[in-house]
């Protein structure tokens, strides 16, 4: 090579170099619009691709948004169909109240049961918050609910007054050895009360509607280690008395679905299981098609890149949003268990993290807290967004006209939507257009309904070419028959002679 | 082409077959590379065209040459480890010998494997089991072949062949981490021979 072309061409590693290197800040929409995040999601095979982020920033809350006072944290979030944010202030001991346009309500911090009637304690002081740490507010009897961990007592609130409706204090013949301190608080239709004590090995605390203690729910298996277990079972009970017990970990935070199911997660890196959806038994229950609901999929060794999920909210129509707090991303997983999107990061620019807490939908809209920024984030889907979350909810809905559509308009802004691909592929098998669907499944890398509608496709040919199958076999069926003539003749012509 | 057609012999009498490859001329130089080579090209074929349903391979990720080259080297690696060690241990088998076990007992997996590439385009994810069962007995037979063959070869008994097998893991490993030993000794010696001229070219 002579030393010229070496030149120039180390210049362009070089440069290329550079460019690789060069922070790539903003993805851009088609119309130019800049967006905060980058999205991914994960293919067949588990390599990450890059896609267009499902969510963009709308509005941000901060102290800004307050008068008269400032934010101290931002611990949880909940919000109400009608469009109403409730962010937990744990250091300033305050409910704060925005509608759904980031504008500021009303802020709760001195209870009380009507117009100017402070509500009281036993002991005669004027009941306050002091620690809520966690709200939920229910739909059916339009109550708001708030855990508060100092006190210990879960307040139920009006949901439109906020006049103190009734106490809902610890539970006395609880059977657990963990302090009870709700952290969490979720509530059914049917007012079951499901309460996330902070590091509690026992399971969620369910407690009846009037407050009585219902028993523990859920049961988060931890995660077995070969090496430990080997060790365990060759060790006396001296030295396993000082090895100290395996305790199941405990659950970080509950939700609620529109079909009554009780959503939790877990961040405790010793757990099998991080995402769970529990039926009445208090069994998990969710589905997973893909990839075990685990976040990053690629492990390291010491757990110290695992996903740690914190938060979780799901939609009327199976979406749960999962909030990660070790690398600051939203996970969205649909009904089946495919992942949608992962986005969002920590950083110092607009929209990013530095220690989110929680996360709640507002109808298509996404509120992520944080509490060393305190600020919530109003996110907003993006085209890309809209058009998969509109088409997850099509099809959790059965609506499959619709559904294809928006899978279409998917494929259109993102060639590597693999969720998409098999969606149109299921629509065409219910169609029974078997050759079209194995087409989409193919594109979606989904054997499983790649086989179900080559089954039916082969069972098309099959009729089809009925004529040819047949042919064989009577050509098969006179050979033999000819053959045994063949052979009976010889032996009787043996026998004669 | 009459050594040819005793492949199969082998194939379904490899005590017999075997035998006869070694002390009656049977045998062939060649034709044991033409069925590694065989196997190999089955390799390719296998990635590239075995039907969706049971194809886990990342297609787009698949080299032709990288396949190849990683399913024969195993092979000659045994032969080569195999070798070594029997001849320590009173085998009788010549590396020619071992290497044409080794190779005639790839030909029912090859047989049986491009049944399965072809059958497994045509079939759905419930009739999969049927194929895996086809491949899993024509490893056996391998495995059949693979210790008749050799016992034949080296004339040893079962339990000797056995262990000297073991050992062969061993010889492997050890002959891969002189090979990577060596790979890197020569890398870094003309590296030094490299920056030497280099050097000395810019003196003169």
């Amino acid at each position: 090579m002579k030393k010229g072309t070496f030149k120039r061409v180390t210049a362009v590693i070089g440069a290329l170099a550079i460019l690789a290197a060069a922070p790539l800040t903003n993805a851009y929409a088609a119309d130019g619009t800049a967006y905060e995040y980058e999205g991914y999601t994960y293919d067949y095979w588990g390599n990450a691709q890059d896609t267009p982020a499902a969510f963009r920033l709308a509005t941000i809350i901060n102290d800004e948004s307050l008068v008269g006072f400032t934010f101290g944290s931002i611990d949880d979030v909940s919000t109400s169909k009608d469009g109403r944010i409730f962010l937990c202030d744990k250091l300033s001991s305050r409910v704060n109240i925005f509608d759904e346009n980031g504008e500021f309500v009303t802020s709760i911090k001195v209870l009380k049961t009507g117009v100017g009637k402070i509500a009281l304690n036993p002991d005669g002081s004027q009941m306050s918050l002091i620690e809520p740490s966690g709200t939920w507010y229910q739909e059916k009897t339009k109550e708001l609910y708030i855990a508060d961990s100092a006190n210990k007592n879960v307040y139920v609130l009006d949901g439109e007054t906020y006049f103190l409706n009734r106490v809902l204090p610890a539970p006395e013949n609880m059977t657990g050895v963990t302090e009870y301190a709700p952290s969490k608080i979720t509530v059914d239709n049917a007012g079951r009360i499901y309460i996330v004590v902070a590091s509690s090995y026992e399971g969620i605390v369910e407690l009846n509607p009037d407050g009585s203690f219902s028993g523990y729910y859920g049961v988060n298996e931890p995660r077995i280690n070969l090496v430990q277990y080997f060790w365990k079972s060759i060790a006396t009970d001296k030295q396993k008395e000082k090895m100290g017990k395996t305790y199941a970990p405990g659950f970080t935070n509950v939700a609620l679905d529109s079909e009554g199911f009780v959503y939790a997660v877990t961040k405790e890196t010793n757990a099998a299981t991080k995402l769970f959806r529990l039926n009445s038994n208090g069994e998990n229950v969710i589905r997973a098609e893909s990839f075990d609901l685990i976040g990053d999929l690629h492990l390291s060794s010491n757990n110290s890149r695992d996903s740690a999920f914190i938060d979780v909210s799901v939609t009327d129509y199976g979406v749960a949003a999962v909030l990660d707090e070790t690398k600051g991303r939203i996970f969205l997983y649909d009904f089946d268990g495919n992942m949608l999107n992962a986005f969002g990061g920590y950083g110092y620019s607009k929209g990013q993290f530095k220690k989110p807490t929680s996360l709640s939908w507002l109808g298509t809209n996404l509120v992520v807290t944080d509490t060393e920024l305190r600020c919530a984030y109003i996110l907003t889907p993006t085209d890309f967004g809209r058009a998969a979350l509109a088409a997850s909810e099509a099809y959790y809905l059965g609506q499959w006209e619709k559904a294809t559509e928006f899978f279409n308009e998917c494929i259109k802004l993102n060639a590597n939507y693999e969720v998409a691909y098999v969606g149109l592929g299921k629509n065409l098998l219910m169609q029974d257009r078997y050759e079209d669907a194995m087409y989409y499944f193919k594109l979606g890398n989904s054997r499983l309904y790649y086989s179900k509608a080559y089954k039916g496709y082969r069972g098309e040919q099959i009729r089809e070419k009925f004529w040819i199958f047949a042919l064989v076999f009577t050509a098969l069926m006179v050979l033999l028959v000819r053959s045994e003539v063949k052979y009976h003749k010889k032996n009787r012509k043996g026998e004669e002679s | 082409m009459n050594k040819l057609k005793y492949v199969s012999h082998c194939v379904f009498h490899p005590f017999d077959g075997f035998y006869e490859t070694k002390h009656r001329g049977m045998g062939s130089r060649w034709i044991p590379w033409a069925i590694l080579a065989l196997y190999g090209i089955v390799s390719c074929i296998d990635v590239q065209y075995k039907g969706f349903v049971i194809n886990f391979y990342h297609v787009s990720n698949m080299s032709s040459v990288r396949t190849f080259i990683s399913s024969i080297t195993i092979f000659l690696l045994f032969a080569l480890s195999n070798w070594t060690v029997t001849t320590l241990m009173d085998g009788k088998g010549k590396l020619n010998d071992i290497f044409l076990v080794t190779t005639y007992s790839l030909v029912p997996v090859i047989f049986c494997r491009l049944i399965v590439i072809f059958l497994s385009n045509y079939i759905i994810r419930e009739e999969a089991a049927i194929l895996y069962a086809v491949t899993a007995f024509s490893w056996v037979w391998f495995g059949f072949m693979m210790i008749s063959g050799l016992c034949t070869v080296h004339e040893y008994g079962l339990a000797k062949n056995l262990v000297t097998i073991l050992i062969t893991a061993v010889a492997a490993a050890i002959i891969i981490f002189l090979l990577v030993l060596f790979i890197s000794l020569i890398e870094q010696m003309l590296g030094f021979f490299t920056t030497f001229f280099k050097e000395f070219s810019r003196r003169i």
